[in-house]
């Protein structure tokens, strides 16, 4: 671990190759756990359905593990839209691809249309006109509950975030991908209700995708980004301790180190953060104190 | 073709394609009618008067985001 003292006598260039050197050591490295992760948790959320319906597991049982999957889902595509599992051109690639397209199905949005919305919030984070995710921020947890509520409705300024995004990049075809998405989830739930199964389906899929909507906003776009009113590399992302725990809050406490460097796996941003931490204190980091 | 999608993505139609179903079901839970009416009459209603909030007042809640 590097001193504060000895920090001081590095000149800004010694700082950020310093910097880049100890981030390096955490890159290039396959994440399998996410892997594992990302296609484990769809296959649960999937034996579920006929779990359920054929009578072999209660119906609230199953609603609290479909709300862990739906929560789950996401982050196993997230590393695969930053190409950590496979890069262009590496042997990998067939494998980041498929975690990314099929880890998020149970929250009804394609790996294509997050990938493209996402790298517009890494360039242009807490930026109101151009951040795709700048809607959800709110002044406390309440304010952010209450929004996140609102920007659900279907007329709210948020539904239009996104096709937005995609129309500045030029990538305007991918809301096709969301509307295929949206058009079978809809198909899904209208079947399951006329064949008196709305209950199930509301329990195993609306439902839990509603909580997991809101739980991931709050812990990957309000939480790490909060107030939202400072821009720059070292401004727009903080460190913060949440009261869940590293794990029951998706690993974003440490989500300032996966914006300065989004090829560092999730499961290596805490190692990272520790090493990198003096550093980020002489950048003058929001650290929330952890 | 446009009409059509409008359509099928409109809160109105998922109203009553599941909503009404799964506020029939819930309320089945405990009763099939009530003081003589099926409770589907009522499910029915609740999830169409949701769906027209929705649809033309953009917010399921009443109140736009």
């Amino acid at each position: 671990m590097i001193s504060a003292a000895d920090l001081s006598r590095l000149s800004d260039a010694e700082l950020d190759a310093l910097e880049r050197q100890i981030a390096a050591k955490y890159m290039k490295i396959v994440p399998w756990g996410a892997v594992a992760w990302g296609l484990t948790n769809l296959m649960v959320w999937l034996s579920l359905w006929p779990l359920v319906l054929f009578d072999a597991l209660p119906t609230w049982a199953a609603f609290l593990i479909a709300t862990l999957c739906v929560i789950l889902s996401y982050l196993p595509s997230h590393e695969a839209q930053h190409n950590i599992i496979g890069n262009r051109g590496s042997k990998l690639r067939w494998l980041n691809e498929l975690v990314g397209h099929l880890s998020t199905i149970p929250l009804v949005y394609p790996y294509r249309v997050l990938k493209a919305t996402h790298m517009e919030h890494h360039a242009h984070t807490n930026d109101p006109e151009l951040d795709p995710d700048y809607g959800v921020h709110a002044d406390s947890r309440l304010a952010f509950l209450v929004r996140s509520i609102l920007n659900r409705q279907p007329e709210s300024g948020r539904s239009g975030a996104y096709p937005a995004a995609l129309a500045r990049v030029g990538k305007e075809a991918l809301f096709i991908d969301a509307l295929v998405f949206q058009a079978i989830y809809l198909v899904v739930l209208f079947a399951m209700a006329l064949t008196e199964h709305a209950i199930e389906a509301a329990l195993l899929w609306w439902l839990p995708r509603h909580i997991a909507l809101t739980y991931i906003e709050y812990y990957l776009s309000w939480a790490p980004h909060h107030p939202g009113h400072d821009q720059g590399r070292y401004r727009d992302t903080r460190g913060f301790r949440s009261r869940l725990g590293n794990l029951f809050s998706l690993g974003m406490q440490f989500h300032i180190v996966h914006h300065l460097y989004p090829r560092i796996p999730l499961m290596k941003t805490p190692a990272a953060y520790w090493e990198l931490k003096p550093i980020l204190e002489r950048r003058g980091c929001d650290l929330g104190g952890l | 073709m446009k009409v059509l999608v409008k359509l099928f993505f409109s809160p109105l139609l998922f109203a009553v394609l599941f909503l009404f179903p799964l506020f029939t079901e819930l309320a089945q839970l405990s009763t099939d009618a009530v003081s003589g009416i099926p409770v589907w009459q009522p499910a029915l209603a609740f999830a169409v008067g949701l769906g027209l909030l929705a649809q033309f007042r953009g917010s399921w809640i009443g109140v736009k985001g």
